[in-house]
């Protein structure tokens, strides 16, 4: 019965909550800013430069400028060089635009996987790639890769 | 509950733990913006930016080189990239990125050939040495961050060299043999041209048909490309090679420099 009148020794029980709450308050306010490595942030910054290297390993290879000024192979060889050069759970889509953004593949889609996972909820990255033009001719094409994880 | 409240000991915790707590947060979050300025300022993203337009600036000094060869329009690199400026604007709008250049004009040494720059173009063709070349100085800036001043060179450079051109007349088919060193900017050897990249080989000024042979030669300590043409009754008095390297650049060697073999 003395104890439980000890004011002292309930002053010190409450000093411990209290502390506890403050402390426990700013633990869960500064998590708020962690960013994890398993995070949609690097996740997409991952993913753009997974797309960038590729892009740019397919156009020091000549490639990319033989398989995007001409239309017959957007479905084939340059479908098939972005399914190659990506691990099979990435899924992406291409556009390719002329300088005055004109879509220029409308009717011919340069894509892998279900076109619902780029508007769903999983982290999607957006590259930009520039082509100039090709043998002589000077006629830049606007390319834009769109990525994700399947 | 009033002897609670009054006890200033317990109170001066709690006040120093919120302090504490402060503390801690302040420093976290400067820490946190610290080491994670990079992020927020999408370094990569501008990087990326900066790579494609030095490729790009690069690309289009190699289509003009390419047109230049095929058209001698010596103001093509200069249109090129005064419309390359225009449309660069257009591409990133949210970043403005700005390409200023300067053609490269006047005497340079380059790769141990001396060439005398016009609008940033050369070719020096119908030589035992010949060469198309263009170079051109840019400066990118990424206006909208501030990021400005990113300086590069472009230089685009085509040569091949007739090292060596021999008939062999010793036996029953005498024929001639016409060794070559292709190389680019660097200088590296062009390791990688086909048979349809040599699209005329002239003997005496008439165009021949021909095997070639590609491989390293120790004799002449590079890569030599063998161009060899058959049935040839007579020592030549000259040869011709025209060269459309893989990105249309063209460059013309010429030699009446023929040795005759007779073994």
């Amino acid at each position: 019965m003395k104890r439980l009148k000890n004011n002292r020794a309930q002053m010190r029980v409450i000093e411990t909550i209290l502390a506890s709450f403050v402390l426990i308050f700013a633990i869960a306010f500064l998590n708020i800013f962690t960013v994890n490595p398993r995070s949609s942030t690097y996740e997409v910054d991952d993913l753009e430069k997974l797309g960038y290297n590729v892009l740019h390993d397919l156009d020091e290879q000549r490639l990319l400028g033989r398989f995007v000024y001409n239309p017959s192979e957007w479905a084939t060889n340059l479908t098939t060089a972005f399914r190659v050069s990506f691990p099979s759970d990435i899924y992406f889509n291409l556009t390719i635009y002329d300088i005055n953004d004109t879509l220029l593949n409308s009717n011919t889609p340069i894509s892998y996987g279900d076109p619902k996972v780029f508007s769903g909820s999983t982290p999607v990255a957006s590259v930009t790639y520039i082509l100039v033009g090709h043998d002589w001719n000077y006629d830049p094409r606007i390319l834009r890769l769109v990525l994700t994880r399947g | 509950m009033r002897r609670l409240i009054a006890n200033k000991k317990g109170q001066f915790i709690v006040i120093a733990v919120l302090m504490v707590a402060i503390m801690t947060i302040s420093v976290a979050s400067i820490m946190y913006s610290a080491v994670t300025y990079y992020r927020h300022e999408r370094w990569g993203e501008y990087l990326s930016i900066i790579d494609n337009v030095e490729i790009t600036a690069y690309r289009l000094v190699e289509i003009s080189l390419a047109k230049y060869t095929a058209t001698l329009d010596s103001n093509i690199l200069k249109t090129n990239l005064d419309k390359w400026q225009r449309d660069l604007l257009k591409t990133y709008p949210e970043f403005r990125v700005v390409l200023n250049y300067s053609l490269v004009n006047g005497a340079k040494n380059v790769y141990g050939t001396s060439i005398y720059y016009n609008q940033g173009l050369n070719m020096s063709w119908n030589k035992p040495v010949s060469f198309s070349a263009a170079n051109a100085t840019f400066a990118v800036n990424i206006t909208s961050v501030g990021l400005t001043g990113y300086k590069f060179m472009s230089p685009v450079f085509l040569r091949m060299k007739i090292v060596d051109a021999i008939w062999y007349s010793g036996q029953s088919k005498k024929y001639l043999l016409i060794y070559l060193i292709v190389d680019k900017e660097g200088p590296t050897p062009i390791t990688n041209l086909q048979k349809s990249n040599f699209v005329q080989v002239n003997v005496s000024g008439t165009p021949k048909d021909f095997t070639l042979r590609r491989y390293y030669d120790a004799a002449y300590g590079s890569f030599v490309y063998g161009i060899r043409v058959d049935s040839i009754s007579s020592k030549p008095p000259s040869v011709g090679v025209t060269l459309v390297d893989t990105r249309s650049i063209k460059t013309v060697s010429f030699s009446t420099n023929v040795i005759e073999d007779t073994k």
